[in-house]
């Protein structure tokens, strides 16, 4: 026999059953937030941006060249900006690079020649002007001391150009003082430099690497790759990035001493711009598809974490885990969760 | 849960546990053989892009499908010690199979108890399981422009009901439902969570049959809006107002000893107003149903079912291509067969 609590007898039974099963949980997808922190407006088009501390060096298109403060992150400062006149070209500027050991500023009319800016007097910006050749699409700057700098282009005529400029304290002025031109297998439309290696992207042939050996520079290895090859970003000598417009992106794999490449392709359906990399995180800038996250799993395993529309990027950066996206809506800034 | 137990048994008034449990359970096993003309719920636009893109048909050959479905059915009736009322319970489990499309293959089930105090007064509960349910393949844009990938859902519904007459041969019921529909990775921006209420008149029609009519406010919140990546920044959540009124007619014709028809109309108004984005923006539908069946006990033990739906699913958008390509027919039928078994431990 069993003794029951007569005040409960109507309605228990529907408690017992509430009880018994619970309510679903929702799947998790394993994506990643953007949670954006700040958004710039840039006047032109934000299609490069290189940070140094808190300085933010923005190319920003036909708004010419832009330098922000960004001590305040939330409330970025503009410290200075000069227009296309004021630096003396016609097309837009495309790619800004800041050396700060010898605090000189290189930016690029788009398709044209770089531009020397110095910075080294206090609150004063010295338009020096452009060098090298024509129809450069990349450049990166390699200082040796203070007193000296190497500019390497990756020229769409004329294959991987250097420039070497020293700094003459009589006349207190930069010379150019040695140039030479290394023919290349394609047209060059980016470059990369780690250490002694150097990268370009040459369009439909995929990418061809040269070393730096005492002032000589040699021929390493060309790897043909899908689509147009348009960047390439070296985490270190044997691991680098190719963005492939169409065919999306590719991390390569180098093992010494033959240079063996082994590739991973990865976000095949996006147009892909630039690649950057920290740690495990990889963000594609995919024109109008904006940015897309990807998790580096292992060296084999890439698995994707969202894409997050915020308008037509460019390229990204990463600085202290903040991500700097240049997009035709401006430099936007943001943390990835 | 000893104590859940402890509560659960002391309904049955003190009396000796045996003595409620010694009534009959009865169990129903069956078959319903069926065909779908339009499984994937395609336009006829759509029809016509998969004769150049059959990606979109995720696989499968045809637009139609012929399916089956196994169930088998438990029911168990105890009555109090007022023998007028008494605690019905019902349990159903189908498992459903579609020959010409393998990703719709899925299995549902329900419980339902039911405690009834007397003519048409009752409180019910029930719990309904849809697993894994797929609709077609979609394009997940959190990461792609183009991979089709295949898109499932499971609905977990729950709802209480409440009865009670209102005049001699008639009565109504209030429902409340709570339906979690959450959908199978990588979808899950589509996660729903809805609640909706229903007033069901009915009326029991002496020497016909019976005739009720059903009204169904609802409202679904899209729980996933906002977060994460690029396609959970469509919130698609909705409102919708559905009214239904099947009619049985009991006395038989010919052979048959029911006849029954029943008419459904859906009207949902989504909450997604995507500037740029045609497909979504300002999107309604309405959705109509119109069902006949003929039910035939052929002895004691088996029953004989068929029926044949129609579905016209009407998209209205301020734009003429969504309307198109959102607009879409289907047809089914299906027989049914049920056989029915009694276990009773005197």
């Amino acid at each position: 026999m069993i003794v029951i609590n007569m005040t409960m007898k109507y309605f228990l039974f529907i408690l017992f059953f509430f009880s018994a099963f619970r309510c679903m949980e929702p799947n998790n997808e394993n994506l990643w937030n953007l949670n954006k922190i700040v958004g710039i407006d840039t006047e032109g088009y934000c299609r490069d941006v290189y940070v140094s501390g808190d300085s933010v060096f923005v190319a920003a298109g036909q708004a010419g060249i832009q330098l922000w403060d960004i001590s305040t992150i939330t409330s970025p400062r503009l410290v200075w900006k000069k227009s296309l006149s004021d630096l003396g070209v016609n097309k837009e500027i495309s790619q800004v690079e800041y050396k700060s050991s010898i605090r000189q500023l290189f930016a690029l009319e788009s398709n044209e020649r770089p531009i020397h800016i110095d910075l080294s007097i206090p609150d004063s910006v010295n338009v020096l002007g452009q060098f090298s050749s024509e129809k450069t699409k990349e450049f990166r700057v390699i200082t040796s001391n203070i007193n000296s700098f190497t500019v390497y282009t990756a020229d769409n005529d004329d294959g991987l150009k250097l420039s070497t400029f020293e700094y003459d304290s009589l006349y207190n002025l930069w010379f150019n003082t040695s140039g030479s031109e290394i023919s290349t297998k394609g047209n060059p439309n980016g470059i990369d430099i780690f250490s002694d290696l150097i990268i370009l992207t040459l369009d439909q042939l995929g990418v061809q690497a040269f070393q730096i050996n005492n002032n000589t520079i040699s021929n390493l290895f060309h790897e043909d790759l899908s689509g147009n090859s348009r960047a390439v970003t070296m985490m270190d000598k044997n691991e680098y990035y190719v963005a492939c417009e169409e065919a999306g992106a590719f991390k390569l794999e180098t093992n010494s001493p033959d240079y063996n490449v082994t590739k991973v392709q990865f976000g095949q359906d996006l147009y892909v711009t630039h690649v950057t990399v920290l740690g495990n995180q990889i963000v594609l800038s995919c024109a109008a598809n904006g940015l897309s996250l990807y998790d580096l799993i292992n060296k084999d395993d890439i698995q994707p974490r969202g894409i997050h529309n915020i308008g037509y990027v460019y390229h990204a950066e990463f600085h202290n885990n903040y991500l700097f996206a240049a997009s035709r809506e401006g430099l936007q800034i943001f943390q990835i969760d | 849960m000893k104590i859940i137990v402890i509560l659960f048994i002391s309904l049955l008034n003190g009396q000796n546990l045996l003595d409620y449990l010694s009534g009959p359970i009865i169990l129903k096993i069956g078959l319903i053989n069926g065909y779908d003309d339009n499984v994937l719920r395609f336009s006829d636009i759509e029809k016509s892009q998969a004769s150049t893109d059959k990606y979109i048909m995720g696989g499968a050959n045809t637009f139609d499908s012929h399916f089956t479905r196994y169930f088998v059915t438990a029911e168990k009736r105890i009555h109090l010690a007022d023998r007028s009322k008494y605690i019905h319970f019902y349990t159903r489990t189908n498992i459903s199979n579609y020959s010409h499309n393998d990703y719709r293959n899925h299995w549902s089930g329900n419980l339902k108890t039911t405690y009834r105090w007397g003519p048409y007064r009752k409180v019910a509960y029930s719990l309904r399981h849809l697993n894994s349910y797929y609709t077609r393949h979609y394009i997940d844009r959190d990461i792609s422009n183009y991979t089709l990938q295949p898109c499932n859902f499971t609905d977990r519904e729950q709802y209480l009901e409440f009865s009670y007459p209102i005049k001699r041969d008639q009565w109504m019921s209030i429902l409340l439902s709570y339906n979690q529909r959450y959908y199978d990775i990588p979808f899950i921006e589509f996660d729903l969570d809805i609640l909706s209420s229903s007033l069901k008149i009915n009326r029991r029609l002496r020497n016909v049959g019976s005739i009720a009519i059903v009204l169904n406010l609802g409202t679904a919140n899209n729980l996933t809006f906002g977060n994460r990546a690029k396609a959970g920044l469509l919130d698609r959540s909705y409102k919708n107002f559905e009214w239904y009124v099947p009619f049985t007619y009991s006395r038989g014709i010919g052979v048959l000893d029911k006849v029954g028809f029943s008419m459904r109309q859906d009207f949902r108004y989504y909450k997604a107003e995507e500037e740029g984005d045609q497909l979504h923006s300002g999107r309604n539908h309405i959705d109509n149903k119109m069902n006949i069946w003929v039910e035939k006990k052929i002895n004691e033990k088996l029953l004989v079912k068929t029926s044949l739906r129609y579905r016209f699913r009407l998209t209205e958008s301020q734009f003429e291509w969504v309307s198109k390509l959102r607009t879409f027919h289907q047809w089914q039928a299906w027989i049914s067969i049920e056989w029915k078994m009694v276990y009773d431990r005197y």
